[in-house]
């Protein structure tokens, strides 16, 4: 089920009512009120499983497998210290770490490293021919391992609820559906944020009651801006600029070379910030809290800042159950930059199943390298304005590989940069319009963390008809802008 | 001055700016639902949201309702859908 469609709209509308209504039963009904909150945390699973099932019912029965398993895992470790509770929290992340690679990464290890590696070893021993049949063989296969949509989101959150408990960190959930409640959060739960479980496990066993107290300003204000996001720049951008640029580069020039990147730059981020705004929106209206994903990470003035504003769920989980598991900066400078790339390429890796994907994370991982270096070593730093600029840049050329990594390889990747070659050749992309959208999406950053809390503040003050019938006018006006049909966000494929 | 979250509300009351919101969309925006459920696939689905939403486009079309939609769409075909200004 996508957000910005009908279907989406009438769902939340039915859980929304049935969420309130009982809860606010609960509280009205002494005796019973127990029967009514385990009746809504129910109601929250079931809404949860409808979302992720409308894709499928097979993989929403394996999410609900995880939650099962998962809680089995922390509450076996529960109590227990090391040594004792080394054994089930390696089970449970060799578990969560082998259901994600065999989805996500059995296509590409068989097909980028075992196929040919093997075809070379063959060769040697003279056994070609019997490689070549196993191989084709095998094709049908892993043609048919489909992988499950936020697969990666919700066994990183996964990952995170059995090493939390397996620290001492979190107690495990007192019932197993608070534990589903919090893995199988509809908002979040596809492409993230992916929240805590120290964070949201809390919430899910003590659900708001009638006197919790909406923010309905901030939400509305964060879905609006979400669909704003998404369905008029993020579509725009890739249907007018940087789909045409990626699908055949060899027929662009400098100029719209420069425009598709800049709009693939701004679409990957107006479109997942979208997901992510949307998310937290829909989840205050249900009483919960979500941290914030993105904090303008195009303004950021080194790499380092860039990587703590953007999907700042993933970077904070792959900085604590990464990096500083692995040595962090404790163990000297050489292990401190290994561990930083390290970290990038599996960050990658996370993102896709591709060369490219690594690519991107070890090379993104080298620029925090390299920059950790010269901080040390010069005292000279340039205007932020220029750390700006140029860290835009880089960051928006990697995009290059990123985006390649999803689409057709590096060939993709190549005629991009022989598209920045043809100096002169006629702009065929929508110039005017396309520029004045890619400003429009980097201002949108402008709305970003805390940055509309003086709008906020004001429209909290207005009455909640008054607040629901401007979002209306919003949201008509964006429907109005934006293309028919709604393309699937590009975090749904991580 | 008082802290503006003071003035954050409870469910209930929210439900009634979400059902304000939904009202409103719909009005506004049913001509364009009706035209969305002729191209759905035929069926009782088709069959029923055409059903539900007809009465309200009548309505929205004779008091205007729809001006917004249309006047963004016109906006959308005039600046951004253009491929080439050249052209």
């Amino acid at each position: 089920m996508l957000f910005p469609t009908l279907t989406f709209a009438v769902f939340f509308a039915v859980v929304f009512s049935l969420n309130w209504g009982l809860a606010a039963l609960a509280e009205r009904s002494a005796g019973c009120e127990r029967g009514f909150v385990a009746l809504r945390k129910l109601v929250l699973l079931a809404a949860s499983l409808v979302f992720y099932g409308w894709w499928s019912w097979p993989f929403a029965l394996m999410l609900l497998a995880s939650s099962v398993i998962n809680h089995g895992f922390a509450l076996w470790m529960a109590g227990r210290r090391e040594p004792a509770g080394r054994l089930p929290v390696a089970l449970a992340i060799a578990l969560n770490i082998g259901v994600l690679v065999f989805f996500k990464y059995t296509g590409f290890l068989f097909n980028g490293a075992v196929a040919p590696l093997g075809v070379k070893v063959a060769g040697w021993l003279g056994r070609g021919d019997a490689w070549i049949a196993f191989l084709e063989s095998a094709q049908p296969f892993l043609d048919m391992i489909v992988l499950p949509v936020g697969i990666s989101f919700y066994t990183f959150q996964a990952l995170s609820y059995v090493i939390d408990v397996a620290r001492g960190e979190v107690k495990p959930a007192r019932r197993w559906i608070d534990f589903a409640n919090y893995l199988a959060f509809f908002p979040q739960l596809v492409a993230g944020p992916i929240v805590r479980a120290g964070h949201l496990v809390p919430a899910m066993e003590n659900l708001p009651g009638t006197e919790t107290r909406l923010d309905t300003a901030r939400a509305g204000m964060l879905i609006l801006l979400g669909l704003i996001k998404k369905m008029v720049i993020a579509d725009y951008l890739a249907a007018n600029l940087a789909d045409p640029l990626f699908a055949m580069p060899e027929d662009f020039g400098t100029i719209d070379a420069l425009m598709g990147v800049y709009a693939y730059t701004l679409q990957i981020y107006c479109d997942f910030s979208a997901y992510s705004d949307i998310a937290i929106g829909c989840a205050l209206l249900l009483g919960f809290e979500f941290p914030i994903n993105f904090d303008a990470p195009y303004f950021s003035d080194s790499f380092k800042t860039f990587w703590r504003r953007w999907h700042i769920s993933l970077s904070s989980w792959l900085r604590d159950y990464l990096y500083i598991p692995l040595g962090g900066s404790r163990k000297g400078k050489a292990r401190t930059y290994a561990n930083l790339m390290l970290t990038m390429f599996l960050g990658g890796l996370w993102h896709g199943a591709g060369w490219a994907f690594a690519l991107w994370g070890i090379l993104h991982g080298a620029l925090l390298a390299v920059e950790r270096m010269l901080g040390r070593l010069i005292s000279f730093r340039p205007p932020k304005w220029l750390a700006r600029i140029f860290v835009f840049h880089v960051v928006a050329f990697l995009w290059i590989l990123f985006r390649a990594g999803s689409a057709d390889g590096m060939e993709t990747f190549k005629g991009v940069l022989n598209a920045f070659r043809a100096v002169g050749a006629e702009s065929k992309l929508p110039v005017t319009a396309g520029v004045a959208v890619l400003a429009v999406g980097f201002a949108l950053q402008l709305c970003d963390g805390a940055r509309l809390a003086w709008l906020t503040n004001r429209v909290r003050r207005w009455p909640v008809w008054v607040q629901g019938g401007l979002a209306a006018v919003v949201f008509t006006i964006i429907l109005g802008l934006a293309p028919e049909g709604v393309a699937p966000f590009i975090y749904f494929q991580f | 001055m008082k802290d503006s979250k003071e003035r954050n509300v409870t469910g209930r009351t929210a439900a009634t700016g979400l059902a304000v919101f939904y009202a409103l969309v719909v009005l506004m925006n049913a001509p364009a639902m009706e035209k969305n459920a002729e191209n759905m696939d035929y069926g009782v689905a088709r069959d029923a949201t055409k059903a539900l939403v007809r009465p309200v486009a009548r309505l929205s079309a004779m008091f205007q309702l729809d001006f917004l939609r249309r006047g963004a769409a016109r906006i959308r075909g005039r600046w951004l859908d253009q491929r080439d200004n050249r052209q």
